[in-house]
């Protein structure tokens, strides 16, 4: 699976295909944090990915 | 996930609702928070502050949408490398939404941008650009009837952490939805008082208006940077914790005002120094006119 983190502009590749709030937790990222994005569309945390997916983490945080 | 109003899929988590049912709550949201403090009206002249950043584009395409009558003001702060992609995404987001800005900087008002100033180690470069920010938008908001800003559910239950934690009761008092309305103050309002960032993003997402500039650079160190981790881990924990935080905030602040307002009537009367509702006390007027009575 390619991963794009938006906030620390980081690109990965992982092995996973499981529930997205579980890749979340693989990588430590707290779901208030970030929308996940596959295929330009919003998944929610109970939906299942695959490890062919290409899937972006935006970030939740902007300004001050 | 399907969505709870309809037999779509979900897109969201928090509510979980389709896109269509989202934007409707989006919209409905707003409204609702705009009705229950009654925080404008479609008369009104409302000057938005515009960073360029999902917050302050969200509320203007939501207030634009709810038929409010919105122009912006920018205020250029002055940070490399991150200021120029949010005017630029702020250009290209009021050309699609034929909407009008005015830009103030604080280079040209003050001489000097946060980027220097921070430099002079005076201040924390949150303080500097928060001050002045609030200057700016007041000084040149004036002949309009209201500011609307961008401030969500979060930055609002970050705020009233921050003041109980650093004992400012003074300003804890103060925050709310609305501000109060004072001689040269233009009255503030947050129509956004119950979205949660993560819900404003998704909106942006889903009206597809590009915010490309995310964190601040000098916002990585503040107190709120700090308490805004610690309350999206207790969020995603417990659904919930910034409303309650709100909505407990907003029930300590009006039984305050209520108590305030009762004390209010009660002074010290001139002559003796006892409690009383008026100048003279009752017993004193008693005690007077019966002394004029007698001698």
């Amino acid at each position: 699976m390619n991963i794009y983190i938006e906030r620390s502009k980081k690109s990965l590749s992982k092995e996973f295909s499981g529930k997205a709030i579980d890749l979340l937790k693989e990588l430590d990222i707290i779901s208030e944090d970030v929308l996940i994005i596959r295929n330009d569309s919003l998944v929610t945390e109970d939906e299942d990915l695959e490890n062919t997916d290409s899937i972006r983490l935006l970030s939740v945080i902007s300004g001050g | 996930m399907q969505c709870t109003k309809c037999d779509k899929k979900a897109i969201s988590n928090d509510p979980v609702l389709c896109e269509d049912h989202f934007d409707e709550y989006i919209l409905q949201t707003t409204q609702e928070t705009i009705d229950r403090f009654s925080l404008c009206s479609k008369e009104k002249n409302i000057v938005v502050a515009v960073s360029g950043g999902k917050d302050s584009l969200a509320l203007v395409d939501v207030l634009l949408r709810l038929n409010f009558s919105v122009t912006g003001l920018y205020i250029d702060e002055g940070i490399i490398n991150y200021r120029e992609h949010s005017i630029e995404d702020l250009n290209n987001f009021a050309k699609q939404k034929n909407f009008s800005f005015v830009e103030k900087s604080f280079k040209e008002e003050f001489g000097f941008t946060l980027d220097q100033a921070i430099k002079t180690n005076k201040f924390h470069a949150c303080t500097i650009c928060g001050t002045l920010r609030r200057y700016l938008l007041n000084k040149y908001s004036r002949g309009s009837d209201l500011i609307a800003t961008g401030h969500n559910l979060d930055d609002e239950s970050q705020t009233i952490l921050m003041n109980i934690s650093r004992g400012n009761t003074d300003l804890f008092l103060r925050l709310g939805p609305k501000s109060t309305q004072e001689k040269n103050f233009t009255q503030k309002i947050k129509p956004f008082y119950f979205l949660t960032e993560k819900q404003i993003l998704t909106y942006t997402f889903l009206r597809k208006i590009v915010v490309s500039y995310g964190e601040c650079p000098y916002a990585f160190t503040s107190f709120r940077a700090n308490l805004r981790d610690e309350l999206n881990k207790k969020e995603s924990k417990q659904k919930g914790v910034k409303k309650n935080i709100v909505e407990t905030y907003l029930v300590i602040k009006e039984k305050t005002k209520q108590e305030k307002e009762a004390n209010k009537e009660i002074n010290s009367c001139a002559l003796c120094g006892e409690p009383s509702q008026d100048s003279n006390c009752k017993a004193c007027k008693i005690k007077q006119e019966i002394l004029n009575s007698i001698l």
